[in-house]
């Protein structure tokens, strides 16, 4: 009894889910749900031990633990709607389903590291219990440790996948190796058993010897090759697009096996930026030689890691056939001067989810080919469907500093006024870091102190070579009263950051001057190709500020340095401060760059970084772009074509080797032999074969009696058979009778097989005839070589 | 020293007959055999076989079970002669082969021959003679010679010894050594009969003992020619690889200590065909090997220590390797 409660392997199989969900320790901000979750792990275990002392049903074993682990929950979580203290009622679940619900929230409004609210708490232990339940089950109950391989992942990879970092590889260390053990521990077990029931009778040369020794020896062996492969195999291996492999493990949301993307605002967008995969987000082709980035959402509240959308989210149905009326500004009082410079944009392929949609800012009209479209309150393009191909047209704006300088002069009554109850919106600062931020604006050199020129400093301050462009943020610094500083406060500090970091801090500090500012969220402009499209990847993504200028409009600038960031924009490198080499006079010619003179970018374009700049990128479009470029639908047809091609090519090579073997044949006793090898091969493909051993008179017997075949098909086997032997052990020279009578009678035997078996099994032997294929190399091996019967 | 010429009806070359009439002759005899053995075809057919194949045949079972009454019978069916030795633990090898006794009138050595000088030897209980006495047998059955003071005398045509023997667990046996047993084609056992054999047994013996009603049905000649036929049965290549294969897996078999020699492949091949003649065919099949697979290599086998252990006989085994041991097909 003891031996079946599997102590040992329980411990094992309860030590794999706690260190597959140790990592999840960097997901929270706390660490209140570790103890209920342990607790709740080890009832699982205990209940475990004692279900499979008390019943050998492994159905009984989960159902104690399944109804241990909801009490001692309910206990937890829930104890004040329990009857008694002690046992649950319907209220219990009512209560976890709130639970659940308060999870659920916490989960989709917040990244990494996440409050623990009980709603949390609970879901932890639950989702432990359960991962205990099923990994205690499968390993040790059904005694499968490589099947408890695949939750034990999976558990792993919730963690792995949400924390934005890679994790630290000791946690994977850990986890794996404790499968392992648990593995080898069955494994040795197994073996062991073998030993006691398997005959020796593996010897050489009449010396006997342990039977087990050999299994253990090929097992090391493949053990070894199997780790070093898994080593070293993957730096040959060429790295495919992994959406035609697995669209990646679902690192945004929306992701997953469907390809489409969505530019996460609720998650860090560390996510996406470190997306390795190359997954194309768009491709895209426009007039602009030098366009700027793609928006695809705004952000007001850029206080934490978190963004979440500014806009006035419109759903599918809110969406009418409606479109955007020429020409509708975002910001429509801005004057169309020379400043403004119309283009074009076609979209060849989006991957983006619904309602997002990449374009740049101040779209003035567009063609969504039936699907809904339209601006939401905040100017940002919103698409009914998911709009994978579509035209815009657009404005790029590119205001001359004297046009920005002219919003510090603005008239209050206006048109082109941000609206009041945004302006408060846009200049809301943030208490925890507004001392931090408003220090160092003091010490910036703002110049003439107009808006342009002190948000030309801050940028200016944030692009210099204190701060360093990096994806991995340095660990969260303790401020003055000991607690964690808030992100912006950190990124202040530490001096590094990504778009985010730098976009948030020139946000706030904006807003700190009295600028109300946002932030946008997006894509870099992309990779232009050889055939003048361009293509945007995952981890082009990119954010960046926006600052108002009455009269103007949202304009952008650059904070981020370094190669992950798009130039900085010509007004905000052309401050009005005397240290610039632009002076004052050179203003009013600085006009923004026409399409011309924007293809000679490096004069004006200092900046730029290698990735972005179309005159460096254009040779390094590799084969995996061009792969990656290839439609989905292309792939599968490919791969439809090549498995057609081998199911029909089987029977093709099939019947071609028996025809082969046939025309070899020379005289009628080989002629024979090769009726012989096919029947013998077409009915062990449908599954009838003689035991090894048998001579031909045998297998005749065993196929007779495994077909039950009628008295006609016997004697036309019998007659086979009796030409087999002739051809094959009678005097040469003696007459073997027909062999036109032979292939009749082996096509009377198997069209009766045939009748015999399941269709299925019938379909399957013909279109994977792999006894007959089996035959291949013997037959291009020519004559001389020996088979079995 | 001179060569004493003995003929025993020795035919240096004896002739062929059709198959059809091998056959014939062997139902006759078969007939013939079954008619006093009851209830025991397939150990008849198998004393048959070893006859046709010109093998030596050994008998082994308890006491009782008619094993002598088998070797007299054979001996009595076929019209040549017939000399039974009764082994006894003082038996010396001159009793078997014969000695050269001085002849006083001659002043010469005159050989006598033994008991050996027959074309049926029926030896009887051949595990109670001493080693000695057995290894007397191994140059007459192998070689079909007798060799005394140096010199060497033939023996009869056709020469057959049927020994019989109790299993080697009995009190007052010596185990008959592996050359020795080597030398017999095949080994049979007759066991217990049926009870309805048994009872018909009790009828028949009641009055008058069958044997002694017995005729010959072939004489020394003819058996010579079936003997002759029967080695002309073809073989094909296949069928002497599946004899190499089959005799090849004893010796790597771990379940055996000795495999089976080069001679057992010789003789293996030789009952192949003889019961393939029986049969009526001019050519032999695998089944013919298998059919003759256990009574020719079962009694040369030694199993190992673990076999032994797991209460394995050598039966056992070579059935196993039987359905291990695939048979070969040509191309």
């Amino acid at each position: 009894m003891m031996a079946r409660a599997q102590i040992p392997d329980a411990l094992l199989a309860a030590a794999c889910t706690l260190a597959v969900f140790a990592p999840m320790r960097g997901l929270f901000r706390d660490e209140s749900w570790v103890a209920p979750a342990l607790l709740t792990l080890i009832v699982v275990l205990l209940l475990g031990i004692v279900g499979r002392m008390i019943t050998a049903r492994p159905m009984f074993v989960s159902i104690i633990q399944a109804a241990g682990a909801s009490i001692v929950l309910s206990w937890l979580h829930a104890p004040e709607t329990l009857a008694a203290g002690l046992v649950p009622t319907p209220t219990t679940f009512v209560r976890f389903g709130e639970l659940a619900a308060e999870a659920q929230q916490v989960i989709s409004n917040y990244a990494a590291p996440a409050p623990v609210p009980p709603g949390v708490a609970f879901v932890i232990s639950a989702l432990v219990a359960f991962m205990a339940l099923i990994v205690d089950l499968v390993a040790v109950t059904r005694r499968a440790p490589t099947l408890a391989g695949l939750p034990l992942l999976t558990g792993y990879l919730i963690t792995a996948a949400n924390t934005g970092d890679a994790l630290p590889w000791g946690y994977f260390l850990l986890a794996a190796g404790l499968w392992l053990l648990l593995v080898a521990r069955q494994g040795v077990g197994e073996m062991q058993r073998w030993s006691r029931i398997m005959p020796s009778i593996t010897g050489r040369g009449g010396r006997t010897q342990d039977p087990t020794r050999s299994i253990v020896a090929v097992a090391q062996v493949t053990a070894v090759i199997a780790l070093v492969a898994a080593l070293i195999l993957p730096g040959f291996l060429p790295h495919l697009p992994t959406r035609y492999v697995a669209d990646g493990l679902a690192r945004q949301a929306g992701g997953g096996g469907s390809g489409d993307i969505s530019l996460s605002t609720t998650v860090d967008l560390a996510a996406s930026l470190n997306d390795p995969s190359d997954r194309v987000v768009l491709r895209y082709r426009t007039t602009d030689r030098a366009p700027g980035p793609l928006r695809v959402d705004v952000v007001a509240d850029v206080t934490g890691r978190d963004l979440t959308s500014d806009g006035v989210r419109v759903g599918p149905k809110g969406l009418g056939e409606r479109p955007v009326e020429p020409p509708q500004f975002e910001e429509p009082t801005v004057p169309q001067t020379e400043e403004t410079q119309r283009y074009a944009m076609t979209v060849l392929g989006s991957a983006l989810a619904a309602p997002q949609v990449a374009v740049p800012p101040r779209v003035v009209s567009g063609d969504f080919r039936a699907v809904p479209w339209g601006l939401d309150s905040t100017g940002v393009v919103r698409a009914g469907r998911k709009a994978s191909a579509f035209q815009v047209s657009y404005l790029r704006y590119d205001p001359t500093v004297s046009t920005l300088e002219a919003a510090d002069s603005y008239p209050t009554d206006g048109p082109a006024r941000l609206w009041e109850g945004d302006r408060d919106r846009y200049l809301a600062t943030d208490e925890r870091s507004g001392d931090r931020l408003r220090a160092i604006l003091n010490t910036l050199d703002t110049g003439s102190g107009s808006q342009i020129a002190t948000a030309a400093a801050i940028q200016e301050y944030f692009r210099s070579s204190r701060f360093r462009y990096s994806l991995e943020l340095e660990p969260t610094q303790r401020g003055d009263d000991g607690q964690p500083l808030d992100p912006v406060s950190n990124f202040l500090e530490t001096r590094v950051g990504y778009c985010q970091q730098f976009a948030g801090a020139m946000v706030l500090m904006a807003r700190e001057a009295g600028i109300p500012a946002r932030m946008a969220v997006g894509f870099l402009p992309g990779t232009p190709q050889a055939d003048g499209t361009r293509v945007v990847v995952a981890a082009d993504a990119h954010a960046w500020p926006e600052l108002w200028f009455d009269g103007v409009g949202w304009v952008r600038f650059e904070p981020t340095p370094g190669s992950r960031a798009t130039s900085s924009p010509e007004y905000a490198t052309n401050p009005d401060r005397p240290s610039t080499s632009t002076g004052p006079t050179d203003e009013t010619t600085s006009a923004a760059p026409s399409p011309s003179s924007s293809a000679a970018p490096t004069a004006q374009r200092p900046e730029i970084d290698t990735e972005t700049d179309p005159t460096t990128t254009t040779n390094q479009v590799t084969w995996r772009d061009r792969l990656a470029a290839v439609p989905v639908i292309v792939w599968l047809a490919t791969v439809a074509v090549l498995l057609l091609v081998g199911l029909g090519s089987a029977p093709l090579v099939a019947r071609w080797i028996t025809h082969r073997s046939r025309r070899l044949a020379r005289d009628d006793a080989e002629r024979v032999e090769v009726e012989w090898q096919r029947l013998v091969a077409d009915l062990s493909d449908i599954g009838v074969t003689a035991p090894v051993g048998s001579s031909p008179r045998q297998a005749g017997a065993s196929i007779a009696e495994d077909l039950d075949l009628g008295q006609d098909q016997r004697d036309a086997l019998g007659r086979v058979v009796a030409t087999l032997e002739s051809a094959r052990y009678a005097r040469p020279g003696a007459s073997i009778g027909s062999v036109e009578q032979v292939t009749r009678d082996t096509d009377a035997v198997l069209g009766a097989a045939r009748r015999h078996q399941h269709p299925r099994t019938v379909w399957r032997a013909r279109l994977f005839p792999a006894a007959t294929l089996r035959r291949w190399r013997e037959v291009l091996g020519g004559r001389g070589g020996r088979h079995r019967s | 020293m001179t060569t004493v010429e003995y003929d025993g009806g020795r035919a240096p070359h004896p002739a062929t007959m059709p198959l059809p009439q091998v056959l014939e002759e062997a139902n006759a005899l078969s007939r013939a055999l079954n008619g006093v053995i009851e209830g025991k075809p397939e150990v008849v057919r198998v004393a048959l076989t070893v006859l046709l194949a010109g093998g030596h045949l050994l008998l082994e079972d308890v006491p009782g079970v008619g094993k002598t009454m088998l070797a007299k019978t054979l001996a009595k069916a076929i019209d040549g002669s017939v000399r039974r030795i009764q082994f006894t633990p003082d038996l010396l090898p001159s009793d078997v082969t014969g000695v050269s006794i001085f002849n006083q009138d001659s002043h010469t050595f005159e050989f006598r021959p033994g008991a050996i000088f027959a074309n049926v030897v029926v030896g009887d209980e051949i595990n109670r003679a001493s080693p000695k006495t057995q290894s007397a047998l191994l140059e007459c059955m192998e070689e079909r010679q007798v060799t005394v003071d140096g010199t060497t005398y033939p023996l009869a045509h056709p020469f057959i010894v049927m020994a019989t023997q109790n299993p080697i667990e009995m009190e007052g046996t010596y185990p008959l050594p592996e050359a020795q047993r080597d030398r017999f084609m095949a080994r049979v056992s007759l066991g217990y009969p049926s009870p309805t054999s048994e009872m018909a047994m009790l009828d028949h013996h009641g009055s008058v003992s069958p044997l002694d009603a017995l005729r010959p049905v072939a004489d020394a000649a003819t058996v010579s020619a079936m003997v002759a036929t029967v080695s002309q049965i073809h073989a094909a290549e296949g069928i002497r690889r599946y004899v190499v294969d089959l005799v090849g897996a004893t010796r790597r078999s771990p379940a055996l200590r000795l495999g089976a020699s080069p001679r057992a492949s010789l003789q293996l091949l030789r009952a192949a065909r003889a019961n393939a003649a029986l049969h009526g065919r001019d050519h032999v099949l695998p089944d013919d090997v298998q059919e003759m697979l256990v009574p020719v290599l079962a009694h040369r086998l030694i199993l190992s220590g673990e076999a032994q252990m797991a209460r394995q006989t050598s039966q056992q085994v070579l059935e196993e390797l039987r359905t291990l041991v695939p048979v070969p097909s040509p191309r």
